[in-house]
């Protein structure tokens, strides 16, 4: 497939501030080897575009104008995040480039990567709903487990994510759809289960001591 | 015993209200004290995903706005009712800006549900939870989505049962009313 004049959008689901979210590390590893492929990119924070009409305009313009889209996104309350539904509702409202197409990667704090089912099947269902050809979504568990920092310069334990994105960006660019051993590979756990609960267990308790509520973390404040 | 209904439905469906408006009256009926929210003409800001509700100050998010108080609400109730237009195989964005800053009702914690992990409970009782969602015409895959959006939901939430319909926009009042009470019959909150 000619990459030449190509056009791919990184829309980032996460609330957070640039930098600081893993759905915006994972996504701009995609975008930086699809633009080292020849591709042109653009990224956009989707709540901080929902704040202005300007912001809610540029999304709009962006979609149209692409080739691909990749959403990027945390997993909230076994779905996605409402600003992430709001600019759905949006897109679905308008025509998209013709033969454009979707691919999502979806990242859950649970430790298995099978949390973000649901949340993957409505993203399918957008695409079909928006003319959006659906070419695939990575899943991953343990999310808590990464940082906003450059996935590159997160440790060995990263490593089956990134050949998990090269295995997607390599399909992508040829037309084609996100493979089965790019799935596997995104949703295989980055330590055991029990090892990422006893640790995540160990932060909150931590985090908790840091805000000196750690005796606290069971109140029921609006227990009737 | 207290219902409350998140009404989900967007600015531009507001006809839709009338299901919503069924609801109560059936809740009423069988002498529930039922609130209707209209989650549209509530401003709540998105959820920060910084897990202060859990490790600053557990329990309440700390934005200060109208979702602590639907937050306070949802515990109180004894059954809660997400009403939403199925977008997408899921919920509306006005529903979901709700749910995404109630998390603070469930622990931080990790626990093991059926083998999978979850969130240990905060509160010893969590509502009974019933999903209606409105579709425009039948779609299965948006059915099926939708229903499982909800048995997962109520695994996550600790509500104590679950049970989720379909209503279509076309149907007559009583054709509506005949769906939401089979979902109230499944919960036991109708005999």
């Amino acid at each position: 497939m000619n990459s030449e004049g190509n056009r791919v959008l990184l829309l980032v689901g996460s609330p957070k501030a640039p930098g600081k979210s893993v759905s915006e590390a994972l996504g701009s590893y995609v975008i930086e080897k699809m633009e080292a492929r020849g591709w042109s990119s653009e990224s956009i924070f989707i709540r901080a575009s929902l704040q202005s009409d300007e912001g809610r305009a540029a999304l709009l313009e962006g979609v149209k104008a692409s080739d691909l889209i990749i959403l990027s996104f945390p997993l909230y309350v076994d779905s996605l995040p409402a600003p992430v539904i709001r600019a759905m509702e949006l897109i679905s409202a308008l025509c998209c480039k013709k033969n454009a197409r979707l691919a999502v990667i979806a990242n859950s704090g649970f430790p298995e990567a099978q949390h973000n089912k649901v949340a993957m099947s409505i993203c399918q269902r957008f695409a079909h709903a928006s003319g959006l050809e659906w070419v695939g979504g990575l899943a991953l568990g343990m999310g808590g487990a990464l940082s906003g920092q450059r996935l590159e310069e997160q440790g060995g334990m990263v490593g089956k994510i990134i050949k998990a994105l090269d295995l997607a960006v390599d399909a992508l660019v040829n037309g084609e759809s996100v493979p089965d051993e790019a799935i596997r590979l995104m949703a295989k756990p980055l330590i055991p289960g029990w090892m990422y609960t006893t640790i995540g267990n160990f932060g909150w308790r931590r985090e908790a001591k840091r805000h000196g509520v750690r005796k606290k973390l069971g109140d029921r404040p609006y227990q009737r | 015993m207290k219902a409350l209904v998140l009404n989900g439905i967007g600015d531009r469906a507001q006809h839709l209200d009338r299901i919503g408006e069924r609801i109560v009256q059936e809740l009423r009926s069988l002498r529930w004290k039922t609130e209707n929210l209209i989650l549209r003409d509530i401003e709540i800001a998105p959820c920060m995903g910084c897990f202060g509700c859990w490790v600053q100050t557990p329990g309440v998010c700390l934005i200060d706005d109208a979702a602590r108080e639907v937050t306070r609400k949802i515990i109180g109730s004894d059954l809660i009712v997400y009403l939403t237009p199925i977008t997408f195989g899921g919920y509306s964005s006005e529903l979901k800006k709700a749910l995404d800053r109630s998390i603070g009702l469930i622990s931080p914690f990790f626990t093991k549900i059926n083998g999978e992990v979850h969130h240990r409970k905060r509160y010893a009782q969590a509502p009974k939870l019933l999903g209606v969602g409105v579709a425009h015409e039948p779609d299965e895959e948006s059915a099926r989505i939708f229903k499982t959006l909800i048995g997962r939901n109520a695994i996550n939430m600790h509500n104590s049962a679950d049970a989720a319909c379909i209503v279509y926009e076309d149907q007559s009042a009583t054709e509506i009313e005949e769906v939401v009470q089979a979902g109230l019959s499944e919960l036991g909150v109708r005999s």
